[in-house]
């Protein structure tokens, strides 16, 4: 190969491919399907919002984490807080759902992240239990069991009511997920997305070569806890409700299984995963969330077994064998 | 001078239950690096077949503290063998998926089976009677699970000690990779401490059913607990978890006692402390 | 001349075991230095020591004349304290040119940059791709290292070395793992190494020292038993019981 050759393969490796357009093309054709899907729409919006926060740590910093959900209520609650207390406009409260998040996870990724493996599982898990109890007992402020109500939602941009159809909920939640998407999409092609996933691979490597591990691994977990935060700050302000379950153990399940599904470490899978979930939901046991949750245990445990890597690990292998196999008829022989 | 004996004997009612289930999770995490989260099952498991044999069948309740752990184990061994087994060495994510799809599974079909209620354990009445010791009066029921729990401890620590094959679990435990270099056929070393660390936890859970309250998400409260445990002792010890079980006992009694107000919190917040000063636990070194 | 690497009077302690015992050693730049003993010496020890992995109990380190006894690793590496590892290490899911290009990046200071949608800047991707290719690893250069032979992995390894300029690189055990065929392929990259570098090589394999090294230090039971030019120590006899003679 001659100089040159691994800018071409960094162009091939990170070029934007057509199929990329197809989660765009997904939320326009929603509306099309008529009013009665806007509320679903607008659902899976957030859970992919959720879903590609989790993938920043645990696709791309191979975190595996179970009190993701910690930063989704803290943003729900921060921005429905807000909320009750007079401040209603959208788009300010979704940044404060947010910087409130992000702030607790550079304070908690602190902690944690000084541990790995079963101590960080444990402490997350502790994380995630520790503010579900605090977020039950302090109900002067949460509401409690109850939840938050009295949530109201002024229009966006002073202008956009948002309606009992949930058509501004959905064009809102939809335009918050193109940007987040966007954003993630940038953020791991850089250069600081490249050396976070070499930390994956390799934390002590990555050390030898002068990485600081723990700094850029708090900065990562902030960067996620934002954004798990801005999800739950988006539902927040279009359900106008916060409840206990939104910053449960459960959710923090649910969302890692909605990744796994998908396939993490690929953006990708963040986006297909909630939406598959979606579906078999409606498929296997629309109203009955308990054969649902027998349906979902033996679904994980068949993935795990069998398709690792989820959705687009199966697509990965069928076209990827093929590739592969033309690949090396026509380049015969690399080893040295 | 009767609040502390009260405290201290609650304790180690909660500290033995607590050690009992965490046996199993220890060893399956120092001998097969895997992270059962799915462990809570067994006791869940044990909890509910002796509560069934006991109302359904009309078997004696000290009967099923024998039959419960030995028909789990049989379970438990079964899962090792057709499922677990796959996942070693398989990645962090996986491991944890794959426990999740478990409790989901054993969850829905506890509740389908006996559905979302409480499931009461009768106690047979010379257990459930105040017990004069002394000035002292005890819940003879209490009683029994210190024994239980102690014996137990006694019986591992003793059998980690003297005996040889104790002695390579605890050396494979403490150090991954040594059970291979001496010889030890792993696969069947797994199986059989899998099984032994399933029927603690069906005792445990058994047992612990009049203390977490025996529902369908009981594999998962207990779970959190006993993870706890094993996190405070540190990985790669198996004495280690029986002082962890003691002092989680202790703060968890004291706190419900002096700050109920607090629920868990005060529990958490410990642990969140501890493991803020000691990463590794108080007694691990991996 | 300030030395590039200074090892001072070093004392390491595991529980009541001795495992560093005074251990001084001086490298100035362009040093072609290697450190041998018997298994158990605390070659081991010494090399944690100095990339900061271990803390001593007493001595000191410097780095050009800085004192670095308490700085975490990467912050050695930013100094030019530069190592490789004994048993293949590195980014597996990354080609070649990439965990060159990610040496680079980072020594650079750009691992937080958010400019170059494309993984790397193009100047970062240009002189990862020409220090690659010096190593002869142009052909293989966008395979992913999990799919390269061993001996190509080790020539990854010393490419990502040099793509951090090293003042001072540390050469743990380069050729383990590879036929004693192989270890031409090594010498002819060492060999290529800069002449400013301060290099110390800790070795099992003998003839590669020999060959390699323009002095020797021998390391037994955590002590400096000898030091000098090869042909010195070839003829060491104290070094000849305490290790070539055990071997034999």
């Amino acid at each position: 190969m001659t100089q040159g050759g691994f800018r071409d393969a960094l162009r091939r490796k990170h070029r934007f491919r057509p199929v990329e357009t197809l989660p765009a093309v997904a939320l326009l054709a929603v509306p099309l399907l008529g009013t009665d899907y806007y509320a679903l729409g607008t659902q899976v919006a957030i859970s992919v919002v959720f879903a590609l926060s989790l993938d920043l740590l645990v696709g791309y910093a191979g975190i595996v984490t179970l009190g993701h959900a910690l930063f989704f209520g803290l943003g729900a609650y921060a921005t429905g807080i807000a909320s009750v207390h007079g401040w209603g406009e959208p788009l300010s409260g979704l940044l404060l759902g947010t910087a409130v998040a992000a702030a607790s996870g550079a304070v908690l990724g602190v902690i944690v992240l000084r541990t790995a493996k079963f101590t960080l599982l444990m402490l997350t898990l502790s994380a995630v239990f520790l503010a579900g109890e605090v977020a039950n007992k302090a109900s002067w402020l949460t509401g409690g069991v109850d939840g938050l109500v009295g949530v109201s939602t002024w229009p966006l941009l002073g202008r956009f009511e948002f309606d009992l159809f949930g058509q501004v909920g959905y064009a809102y939640a939809s335009a918050v997920l193109v940007l987040v998407w966007l954003g993630m999409r940038w953020l791991v092609h850089a250069p600081f997305g490249q050396s976070v996933m070499a930390i994956r691979d390799n934390p002590g490597r990555a050390a030898a070569i002068g990485v600081p591990v723990l700094a850029r691994l708090v900065l990562v977990y902030a960067v996620s806890a934002g954004l798990a935060g801005l999800a739950g700050g988006l539902q927040a302000e279009i359900n106008q409700f916060v409840g206990l379950k939104d910053i449960g153990f459960e959710l923090s399940a649910t969302v890692l299984v909605m990744l796994a599904l998908g396939g993490a470490g690929r953006l990708y899978g963040a986006i297909i995963g909630p939406v598959a979930y979606q579906v078999a939901q409606d498929l296997l046991s629309k109203d009955n969330p308990v054969l649902w949750q027998l349906w979902l245990g033996v679904l994980i445990v068949v993935v795990v077994l069998f398709a690792p890597g989820g959705i687009l690990g199966i697509a990965d292998r069928i076209t990827g064998k093929a590739a592969r196999r033309t690949a090396r008829r026509m380049r015969p022989q690399v080893r040295t | 001078m009767g609040t502390i004996i009260d405290i201290a004997f609650q304790s180690l009612a909660y500290a033995s239950v607590l050690y009992l289930i965490s046996v199993g999770l220890s060893v399956t995490l120092g001998l097969m690096g895997f992270v059962n989260l799915a462990h809570g099952v067994f006791a869940m498991a044990g909890g509910y077949l002796a509560a069934v044999a006991v109302t359904g069948a009309g078997l004696p309740w000290p009967a099923m503290l024998v039959l419960s752990p030995l028909l789990v184990a049989a379970f438990a061994a079964l899962l090792e063998r057709a499922l677990f087994s796959r996942l070693y060495g398989r990645s962090e994510l996986d491991q944890v998926l794959f426990c999740i799809g478990l409790i989901f599974v054993a969850s829905a079909v506890t509740r389908l089976l006996f559905g979302p209620m409480l499931r009461p354990m009768p106690l047979p009445p010379a257990l459930s009677q105040q017990m004069q010791l002394g000035p002292f009066s005890f819940y003879a029921y209490k009683l029994l699970v210190i024994g239980v729990g102690g014996l137990t401890a006694a019986a591992i620590l003793l059998g980690l000690e003297r005996t040889r094959i104790g002695s390579m679990v605890r050396a494979a435990v403490e150090n991954r990779g040594m059970a291979e270099s001496v010889g030890l056929r792993t696969s069947v070393l797994f199986t059989a401490t899998f099984a032994f660390g399933g029927a603690l936890g069906a005792l445990g859970g058994m047992l612990g059913a009049d203390l977490f309250g025996l529902n369908p998400a009981y594999a998962f409260d207990v779970l959190v607990y006993v993870q706890i445990v094993v996190a405070v002792a540190g990985l790669g010890t198996l004495r280690g978890s029986f002082l962890a079980a003691l002092l989680i006992g202790a703060v968890q009694t004291l706190s419900a006692y002096y700050v109920p107000a607090l629920g868990t919190a005060v529990l958490f917040l410990a642990v969140f402390l501890l493991l803020l000063v000691r990463p590794r636990g108080l007694f691990g070194r991996l | 001349m300030t030395p590039a690497l200074e090892l001072d009077h070093l004392v390491m302690r595991f529980g009541g075991l001795l495992v560093t015992n005074d251990v001084s050693l001086t490298l100035h730049p362009g040093a072609r230095h290697a450190l041998i003993g018997p298994n158990g010496a605390g070659k081991t020890t010494l090399v944690n020591l100095v990339t900061g992995r271990l803390r001593p109990r007493a001595g000191a380190i410097r780095l050009a004349g800085q004192d670095v006894t308490r700085l975490a690793p990467h912050r050695r590496t930013r100094l030019g304290l530069v190592r490789n590892f004994q048993v293949t290490n590195l980014f597996p899911s990354f080609s070649a040119f990439e965990n060159v290009a990610l040496a680079v990046a980072e020594r650079d200071g750009n691992g937080l940059s958010l400019r170059g949608r494309r993984g790397f800047a193009p100047a970062v991707a240009d002189e990862a791709e020409a220090i690659a290719c010096d190593m002869r690893l142009g052909p293989i250069g966008t395979t992913l290292v999990r799919d390269l032979a061993y001996g190509q992995q080790r020539l990854v390894e010393l490419a990502v070395a040099l793509a951090l300029r090293p003042r001072v690189l540390l050469l743990d055990e380069p050729a383990a793992g590879l036929p004693s065929a192989d270890h031409a392929m090594i010498l002819d990259a060492l060999d290529a190494l800069p002449a400013e570098v301060a290099v110390l090589l800790i070795e099992h394999d003998i003839p590669l020292v020999f060959r390699f090294a323009r002095e020797i230090t021998v390391l037994a039971e955590g002590t400096v038993i000898a030091r000098g030019a090869p042909d010195a120590i070839r003829q060491d006899a104290g070094v000849r019981a305490a290790y070539l003679g055990s071997r034999a």
